[in-house]
């Protein structure tokens, strides 16, 4: 059986040294359980961000094929590129007030960054199947 | 110290995260080599090797903060405080912004 170390009741608050403050400040120490569950989270939209990168370089690369279409591809890809720039933070953003929340023990937030990836990516998809009409050769 | 059961093994996949996460920035790496057939060599290979070196640190950091979890922080204190979310953040925002400025270089002025 697999373990896992906890520490003690009465030695759940955090060592002084660990930042953010804002975020070990307060509260006990929850479950390293949950603790690793939310780091992982924080990894995986690092990981969707890191996608919105891949994209925005693979936009760039079709620029010789859909040539006419070139400018809106460029625009595109530097869209997304910039999109992993604001996904990265506002994740240590999500990743914080979860981190909190666990703390506190209160309920966790709404995932309103998912929402919004949700709203971005349909805009995308939207864009990426109208913007070839009239201009792949 | 009190030991919970851990059948899900959560120190293990958490690695586990770190080294995809450090993958998929080496992936990213890669995909950045691809502009250099459509811009100036140089500056991609700068962009493509400060990518590849956020790969190299996150799996550095990923394993040591797995050490912190199973072993205590040990000698490496350093390294093993290194190894919070903030690090990982700050690597992709700068892979971000990095291949950004590469890529609408290569796409505005194509070699």
């Amino acid at each position: 059986v697999h373990t896992i170390a906890r520490p003690r009741t009465g030695d759940r608050q955090a060592p002084r040294s660990r930042r953010p403050r804002r975020v070990y400040g307060i509260g006990d120490e929850p479950d390293p359980r949950f603790v690793l569950a939310n780091e992982r989270t924080l990894l995986a939209w690092l990981r969707t961000a890191l996608a919105f990168v891949v994209m925005g370089i693979g936009a760039v690369a079709l620029h010789d094929v859909a040539r006419p279409a070139g400018g809106i591809l460029v625009a595109a890809g530097a869209a997304a590129s910039s999109l992993a720039v604001i996904l990265a933070p506002a994740a240590y953003l999500r990743w914080g007030r979860v981190e909190r929340a666990l703390r506190l023990g209160r309920p966790l937030p709404a995932p309103r960054l998912a929402v919004v990836l949700v709203g971005v990516l349909a805009v995308l998809a939207i864009a990426a199947l109208t913007a070839p009409i009239g201009h792949v050769r | 110290m009190e030991l919970i059961d851990d059948p899900g093994r959560q120190p293990e996949r958490t690695a586990l995260a770190w080294e995809r996460t450090a993958l998929a920035v080496a992936v990213t790496a890669l995909a950045t080599v691809r502009l250099a057939a459509h811009s100036a060599p140089s500056p991609v290979i700068i962009v493509a090797s400060v990518t590849l070196a956020a790969a190299g640190g996150i799996l550095a950091l990923g394993h040591y903060g797995y050490r912190r979890v199973t072993h205590g922080p040990g000698r490496h204190q350093l390294l093993a405080r290194l190894a919070t979310p903030v690090a990982p953040v700050a690597a992709v925002a700068l892979v971000g912004i990095a291949n950004a400025i590469a890529l609408l270089a290569a796409g505005i002025d194509p070699a």
